[in-house]
């Protein structure tokens, strides 16, 4: 499915109402909001309660200590990015670039060079190659019932979930 | 030129079924349906289930079915909830028409709530036969004081299991950093864990179906001899190892294992690593095996399976090659009911530690700490503490 055509979360429609969001996603929650009425409403709400505590409320008191936490860790994960060996900064930069336009030609031709099981068709066969579904920094491991399995961190819960795709 | 028509979607629901015993049905249309049920015996009540947010997709002959949402379960047995894995069924038979979640760490007391977030891929062929789309339902449970309950229909009780004990390994660990050096020192540990995190190096793996392949990959097959990574403590010992390598497509590899121990093995996991031509090393996860593992003190035998995986190392290394593979024991379900997991000793010790995922609920914690610093960290282990254990 196309990133364009999915609604993005309730998150993400709030960092792209208050302006925060980086130039990429911002750019693709542009072009939904375009054509998806249900998120446009969605962010015209946002704007709307912003602007409405913006003249209601004094505005609140920063916690220092939380945000130096946060500049703390994020400037660690940084640093490492930064120092693994082998990959100056304009390769990594060509990968992503790389990796993104991968991504997006999958996303687009179905990306069904995999050969799958007698059977199945190749419908199938071409939407089942893109699973699992991997989120940003995630990667798949293969489990010892021959399933891939990834993790997700959910922040509001304060839970992992280990998510397993089944071949028959 | 293909058409693609997206299924409307109703808009998020919330239902509250608290009074519905033991099955609950969300409301939408005909077809584009998520049922949620609870096997007979699993002391679980679905409180509500929330999937508005997920997308129904025809694709040519398939449904391809984005689940997005989470289901709210109440506890009502004895023993708290430590984890909990739900079956999804959208085609049993069909690639990608099967799917399990699970959730472990939990820490549900008797009459408390727990969310199960739901948020995957699966596919089903069109047109629908009647009756809902997905089915979610309870596969296991597994309770703090290890005893399980549920159809267990996926293994599922066994893999919480091993997670659990890896869970309790680093548990005590972080508590020990914080005994001895306070907030600070467990700072300093979630930190070390988060560098170790971000350096991994990762693969690209997909499923390169289970069969013979339709159409060759490019590449003469090769086989290749496995390394392994000795644990003196390990009840397992690996003998022998070979796979079968063509391009970039592995088949399961095949290891002479021996039970060491003097105790019965009724299961146990090959933690499996790639190499590539750069001498990198990466996790692949676990050896899969379909074969019989009962193994008796001193019994040998040879793990193997027919799954075959595409490895990818990145759209950059595009001329690297599966250069090596090496093998360790990971998990063993002893006979006698426990279960034996690597130290992190052991693992610091053969730097398996910087090629291998970290232990769901080392990640778990870990991201707890950079959202919400030390203080919710220590929390949390306080709430896990074994019985008996002086809380920090």
């Amino acid at each position: 499915m196309s990133r364009l055509r999915r609604h993005p979360d309730l998150a993400t429609v709030a960092l792209f109402s208050g302006g925060d969001l980086g130039f990429a996603r911002r750019w693709l929650v542009k072009r939904h909001i375009a054509t998806c009425q249900r998120c446009a409403s969605a962010v015209a709400s946002f704007v709307r309660d912003r602007e409405a505590l913006r003249a209601e409320t004094p505005a609140p008191e920063v916690d220092f200590e939380a945000l130096a936490h946060r500049i703390r860790v994020a400037a660690e994960q940084r640093g490492v990015a930064n120092a693994r060996p082998g990959l100056p900064r304009w390769k990594a930069a060509a990968a992503g670039l790389a990796a993104t336009a991968a991504i997006v030609a999958l996303l687009l031709h179905g990306g069904g060079e995999v050969p799958g099981p007698p059977g199945s068709s190749a419908e199938e066969t071409a939407f089942s190659s893109q699973l699992p579904v991997l989120g940003e920094g995630e990667d798949a491991q293969v489990t010892s019932d021959g399933t891939l399995s990834v993790r997700a961190f959910h922040s509001e819960f304060g839970a992992m979930t280990i998510t397993e795709y089944y071949i028959p | 030129m293909r058409f693609q028509v997206r299924v409307p979607v109703a808009v998020a629901v919330a239902v509250c079924l608290a009074q519905q015993p033991a099955s609950a049905q969300l409301p939408w249309g005909a077809n584009n349906r998520v049922e949620v049920e609870i096997p007979e015996g699993v002391p679980l009540r679905v409180v509500a289930a929330d999937f508005g947010a997920s997308e129904f997709e025809p694709r040519g002959g398939a449904l391809v079915i984005e689940l997005a949402g989470s289901v709210r379960f109440r506890h009502e047995g004895d023993n708290e909830v430590r984890a909990v894995t739900l079956a999804v069924r959208a085609e049993e038979r069909r690639l990608g028409g099967r799917a399990a979640v699970s959730v472990p760490s939990l820490h549900a007391a008797r009459g408390q709530e727990f969310e199960v977030p739901v948020n995957l891929r699966v596919l089903r062929p069109l047109p629908l036969p009647p009756g809902p789309a997905v089915r979610i339902a309870a596969d296991a449970v597994l309770f703090d004081t290890l005893a399980s309950t549920g159809p267990d229909r996926l293994n599922s009780v066994r893999k919480m299991k091993a997670r659990e004990m890896e869970a309790r390994r680093d548990r005590a660990y972080f508590l020990s950093q914080w005994r001895a050096g306070g907030r600070q020192r467990l700072a300093s540990a979630m930190q070390a864990s988060l560098r170790r995190q971000a350096a991994r190096p990762r693969l690209h793996i997909r499923l390169a179906g289970a069969g013979p392949a339709t159409a060759a990959p490019p590449g003469s097959p090769r086989e290749l001899q496995i390394a392994f990574v000795h644990d003196p403590e390990a009840p397992l010992a690996l003998e022998q190892g070979t796979a079968t390598v063509t391009g970039t497509v592995s088949d399961v590899p095949r290891i002479v294992l021996r039970n060491r121990s003097a105790v019965g093995i009724s299961r146990f996991e090959i933690g499996w690593l790639v190499a590539d031509s750069a001498g990198t090393a990466y996790s692949m996860g676990s050896a899969p095996s379909s074969r019989p593992q009962n193994l008796s003190p001193g019994e040998r035998v040879e793990t193997g399976g027919t799954g075959r995986f595409e490895i990818g190392f990145g759209p950059d290394d595009g001329d690297l090659e599966i250069d090596g593979m090496s093998a360790y024991v990971r998990v063993a379900h002893l006979e006698d009911g426990s279960v034996w997991v690597p130290s992190r000793t052991a693992l610091e010790q053969s730097q398996l530690m910087n090629s291998i995922p970290v232990s769901a609920e080392e990640q778990r914690l870990s991201q707890m700490y950079r959202e919400r610093g030390p203080d919710a960290v220590l929390e949390e282990l306080r709430k896990l503490r074994p019985a008996g254990d002086v809380a920090p």
